[in-house]
C-alpha cells in the first residue's frame, strides 16, 4: 500500500484544571502520536485557557490547541479514535485542509478584531459629529426666519379657516332643508349669490367644496 | 443585507477565499440574533459560499467557539 500524505488541521480542547506540566504531557503525546506515524508538524498554535460557549463534560473553560500537520491519509481514523478514548481530552477536531492553506493564529485575529472595532467606532464617532454639525448652525438661521413665515402663514390659515365654518352652516341649512323639501334649497343658496356678488369667484369655490363635501360618504354631521 | 438589485456575494466582494471556522467574527455575521444561520436570500452570498458558511459555523459550534441557541 501506498501512503499518501496529507495536509491536516487539529483542534484540541484539553481539560483546563490539569496544571502546567500536564498538559505540556498531553500535548507532547499528540505530537507524538503524529510523528510516529510518518507525519510532520508544521504549525502550532497554543490559545491557553479559553471560556468555552457552553458547557462540555461538566467544563466552564478549555485548553485549546491547534495543529497544523501533514499524515497518513489512511490513518487518521486511529488517531480521532485515540483522542476520543483519551479522558483528558474534551472535544477533537480533525480537518483536511488544501495545500495553500497556512495557518492564521488566534492573536492575528485578535488583533483584527481589534482594528474593525477601532473602525467601526470612528466611523460612529464622524456620523455624529457630522450630524451635530448639521443640527446646530440650521437651528441658528432657522429662528429668524420662522418667525416671518409663521406670521405670514398664522394669517392664511386665519383666511382658510373662516370659509371653511361658512361652509359648514350653508351645508347644515341646505340639510335640513332637504329634508323638508328638496327644490328649496337650490333657491336659497341662488339668493345668497345675488346678495354677495362682488364675491362670486369665492362662491363658486365654496360650491365646488360643498359638493365634495355632500358627496363625501365618510363625512357625518 | 444587500437589497435586491444590487445584491454581491459578501465573500466574492471582500475576496475571501478559506472560510476559517476559527474566526468567530466573520461567521457571526451570519447568524441571527438566536444564533440561526441567517439564509441565503437574506444575507446574498453564493451558493458555493453558503455551505462553507454552514460549516464552519458547524464546526464552530462543535469546538465550543459559537453557542448552538441564545
Amino acid at each position: 500500500m501506498d501512503t499518501r500524505l496529507a495536509k491536516y488541521e487539529l483542534m484540541v480542547i484539553l481539560m483546563p484544571d490539569m496544571g502546567e506540566s500536564k498538559t505540556a504531557e498531553e500535548l507532547q503525546e499528540v505530537r507524538e502520536q503524529i510523528t510516529a506515524t510518518g507525519g510532520e508538524i508544521l504549525d502550532e498554535d497554543l490559545w491557553g485557557v479559553r471560556k468555552l460557549a457552553y458547557q462540555i463534560k461538566k467544563q466552564e473553560n478549555g485548553y485549546y490547541a491547534v495543529f497544523n500537520f501533514t499524515f497518513d491519509t489512511s490513518k487518521v481514523h486511529e488517531l480521532e479514535t485515540s483522542l476520543i478514548l483519551n479522558p483528558q481530552v474534551i472535544r477533537q477536531l480533525v480537518l483536511r485542509i488544501s495545500d495553500s492553506y497556512t495557518l492564521k493564529k488566534l492573536a492575528d485575529y485578535e488583533e483584527q478584531w481589534a482594528k474593525d472595532d477601532l473602525e467601526s467606532k470612528q466611523k460612529e464617532d464622524a456620523e455624529q459629529e457630522r450630524k451635530d454639525e448639521l443640527k446646530k448652525p440650521v437651528r441658528k438661521v432657522e429662528k429668524p426666519l420662522k418667525k416671518e413665515e409663521k406670521v405670514v402663514e398664522v394669517k392664511e390659515e386665519k383666511e382658510e379657516e373662516k370659509p371653511k365654518k361658512e361652509t359648514k352652516k350653508i351645508k347644515e341649512e341646505v340639510k335640513e332643508e332637504k329634508e323638508e323639501e328638496e327644490e328649496k334649497p337650490k333657491k336659497e343658496t341662488k339668493k345668497k349669490k345675488e346678495e354677495e356678488t362682488d364675491s362670486r369667484s369665492k362662491l363658486d369655490e365654496f360650491d365646488e367644496k360643498l359638493r365634495s363635501l355632500i358627496n363625501d360618504p365618510d363625512i357625518t354631521l | 443585507m444587500p437589497t435586491f438589485k444590487n445584491r454581491k456575494c459578501y465573500f466574492h466582494s471582500e475576496d475571501i477565499k478559506h472560510i476559517d471556522y476559527k474566526n468567530t467574527r466573520l461567521l457571526r455575521k451570519f447568524l441571527t440574533q438566536y444564533f440561526k444561520i441567517v439564509p441565503r436570500y437574506y444575507s446574498g452570498t453564493c451558493i458555493k459560499h453558503q455551505k462553507e458558511i454552514s460549516t464552519a459555523i458547524k464546526n464552530a459550534r462543535i469546538m465550543g467557539l459559537l453557542r448552538f441557541t441564545r
